[in-house]
């Protein structure tokens, strides 16, 4: 059985994942991290089913969505979590690689709690995410039902 | 108007007939009048004429017994007998013919009287004659008795005559007024009817007049016409056409007549034709816009459109136009259409395809170089006391490489979406614009000592956060450019070009640039630096070109080496001016 953690990470490209949790780790929040390789794993774990079957209920403080993402992308999640009763004031906050209107408005549209452009420079990465999982992990106070410490 | 002068006529013909029914009447009851009368007058003149043979029998009547008393003879006595007898006679039909006139009845009646006292007196003396002889009777006679009572007499049958002639004179009077009367009533009476009968043809005439101009017109316009103007009959001929049936397909009016209208219609049209006309009886709806093709008289076919109205009786009453050419054009057209349709399709493709391009671009180019830029300071990290100078330089120049390429392909989505974006016109208020752009350098600009010379801007028309990567972009670049200057000097300003353009332009002290690659400058990743002495990608003022560009414009430069340099562009003001 998987340990409940606090922030959930969606996204597909490996590289990324260990950038991001290199950047979060500078504020120790690296072990509060569960990794879903694709929206349909992080939708599976949001309703504990599948390989995450059998989870003790909790939601995470954010969850933390790439755009591009193989079986189901980044706003279809997205478009999910905020259709659900359970799951709607879970905040979600995009990471992702694009500066692209539509997908800014799209995401908007859909409510999206925050939406992070990835910078090239990997100076600026780190102080993005690492500011990302400070505010929302540490400084913001999740709605009720969320889980308070990783278990 | 027609019907009112058919209303007209009409009445006019009424009323003289009406007049003339009149004056027959009057006419015939004139005569009738005239004939009663006259039979009045022969009547009174009986009346006179028995009136006088009374007298005479009278007279008889004294001379017989007078001639009686002087001789005796017997004969006389008989003749005055007789006479006497006559009387009774007389005054019976003397009573029969004043039966209309009670008056004259009632001097009869009396005339009766005094007749009867009269031969009362006559036969007395004749009594007086036989009994007592001629003495005595003259006696008698000496006393005049017989004579008074025969002059009563004479009076009262001259009263009655002078009766019967007065009333002569009246009926006489009566039928001469009354034919005069009526003489006068039947001359007017013709002359007006004959006036109104006049008017009445008068009328006809200039109705019949204008009936005919009329016709005249309408063939006219029939014989005229640019349409063909047909008759057809159910029997499936024409039973008339407009001449322009010759100039349209070649046929003579007589050739066109002489067949049936289905033997010319292309045999592909036949069943639709058909099918038309008899929809058409049935239905008794006009049609509109039918188009079937006949035959020239040269072969060729042409195609005309119908519009034509079914009538009761049977015939249709069509026009016809001939749509040949247009229907030429139309398909050509419609041919262009399609074509243009293609072309859009193909370019609307294009165009998504680019921009599926421009996405992956922007995403998954940007990936690659993150992670180089990540694990290489990762790398500098974890290996830090491994890794001597020579690596660590290496290692910056692989960082700084990935930095560069990634603002390059910041700068190529940018000028993609410049061009492929929609304009979002509204008004704009450009020194507003140039100072969020002045703003937005700030970290290039800090430390550094630059003199702003800006002038008033107009607002104009245009896509904002366009011509807001237009002022970022020029002045970027003359804030990089005059990098070497203190104090740096850059100018803004617009003015009025007066061919209905404003022409705004960005002027620096800087390094400037070599008029003979002026051309250069516009161009998609053309520098004329180097880029160890001013970074850049060579796409901002390709950006700044093609913004412009849409917007209606133009961009253009003007430099020196070393002595700064001047940047232009225009846009047209006319949305400007319409708008406000």
């Amino acid at each position: 059985m998987a340990p409940l953690k606090r922030i959930l990470l969606a996204e597909d490209n490996e590289h990324d994942v260990e950038l991001t949790l290199a950047a979060l780790e500078e504020h120790n929040l690296a072990n509060e991290v569960v990794v879903t390789r694709d929206g349909a794993e992080a939708l599976d774990y949001l309703h504990h089913r599948g390989k995450f079957a059998g989870h003790a209920n909790g939601l995470p403080v954010v969850v933390m969505l790439d755009l591009k993402m193989p079986k189901v992308d980044g706003l279809e999640v997205l478009q999910q979590m905020k259709n659900d009763p359970h799951l709607k004031h879970v905040p979600v906050v995009m990471i992702t690689s694009s500066r692209e209107e539509q997908d800014l408005v799209r995401s908007y549209e859909l409510g999206v709690n925050g939406y992070v452009v990835k910078p090239v420079d990997f100076q600026k990465f780190i102080e993005s995410i690492k500011q990302v999982g400070f505010y929302w992990a540490i400084i913001n106070e999740p709605p009720p039902g969320t889980i308070k410490h990783s278990g | 108007m027609k019907n009112s002068i058919e209303n007209k006529i009409a009445f006019c013909f009424a009323v003289s007939l009406v007049m003339l029914l009149a004056i027959g009447w009057l006419s015939y009851r004139t005569t009738t009048n005239l004939v009663a009368t006259e039979n009045w007058v022969s009547h009174t003149h009986e009346v006179i004429a028995t009136l006088e043979s009374g007298s005479a029998i009278l007279t008889d009547a004294e001379t017989s017994q007078r001639g009686y008393l002087l001789t005796g003879d017997e004969k006389f006595l008989q003749d005055s007998k007789n006479a006497q007898a006559q009387i009774t006679d007389w005054s019976g039909k003397l009573w029969k013919l004043t039966t209309d006139n009670p008056e004259q009845q009632r001097r009869l009646t009396e005339l009766n009287a005094l007749i009867s006292e009269r031969l009362a007196v006559l036969n007395d003396r004749i009594k007086l004659r036989q009994e007592q002889g001629l003495q005595a009777a003259a006696n008698a006679v000496a006393l005049r008795l017989g004579k008074q009572a025969m002059d009563r007499v004479w009076g009262q049958i001259t009263e009655m005559h002078t009766a019967e002639s007065q009333l002569l004179v009246q009926r006489q009077q009566a039928v001469q007024t009354a034919a005069k009367n009526s003489l006068i009533i039947i001359l007017s009476g013709t002359v007006l009817a004959c006036a109104i009968g006049l008017v009445a043809a008068m009328m006809i005439r200039r109705d019949l007049r204008l009936r005919q101009q009329a016709q005249e017109e309408l063939d006219r316009f029939f014989t005229l016409s640019l349409d063909f103007l047909c008759i057809a009959s159910s029997d499936g001929y024409f039973k008339r056409v407009s001449p322009i049936v010759t100039e349209i397909l070649g046929w003579s009016i007589e050739e066109f007549l002489a067949r049936p209208f289905l033997d010319f219609v292309h045999p592909d049209d036949k069943a639709s034709t058909l099918r038309e006309v008899e929809e058409q009886i049935v239905s008794g709806k006009k049609t509109l816009n039918f188009e079937n093709r006949y035959q020239h008289k040269d072969g060729s076919w042409r195609v005309l459109s119908w519009r034509s109205m079914p009538q009761p009786s049977g015939l249709m009453y069509a026009t016809a136009r001939d749509v040949t050419d247009q229907k030429r054009t139309e398909e050509k057209i419609t041919g262009l259409n399609a074509d243009l349709q293609i072309h859009t399709a193909r370019l609307e493709a294009a165009n998504k395809e680019l921009e599926a391009f421009s996405y992956s671009v922007s995403h998954d180019l940007r990936a690659p170089l993150r992670h180089v830029d990540g694990f290489v300071d990762l790398l500098g990290k974890h290996a830090a006391e491994k890794l001597d100078d020579r690596s660590r330089r290496y290692l910056k120049i692989i960082g700084d490489s990935a930095h560069q390429m990634g603002v390059l392909i910041d700068d190529l989505l940018i000028f993609s979406r410049m061009s492929r974006t929609e304009l979002r016109c509204s008004k704009v208020a450009l020194d507003s614009l140039l100072s969020e752009a002045v703003n937005a350098l700030q970290m290039e600009t800090k430390g550094r000592q630059i003199v702003w010379k800006i002038g008033s801007l107009p607002e104009v028309e245009a896509d904002a956060p366009m011509l807001r990567q237009v002022w970022a972009n020029l002045i970027g670049n003359a804030v990089k450019y005059t990098r070497t200057r203190d104090p740096a000097e850059i100018e803004v300003g617009c003015r009025d070009s007066g061919n209905g353009e404003f022409v705004f332009f960005v002027r620096d002290n800087g390094v400037g640039f070599d008029m003979q690659y002026a051309h250069k400058l516009f161009g998609v990743f053309q520098r004329l630096h180097r880029s160890e002495d001013f970074e850049g990608t060579g796409i901002g003022l390709a950006n700044v070109n093609r913004i412009v560009g849409r917007h209606g414009g133009r961009a253009w430069a003007e430099g020196k080496i070393g002595s700064g340099a001047t940047f232009f562009f225009s846009l047209p003001k006319t949305k400007t001016e319409t708008k406000t």
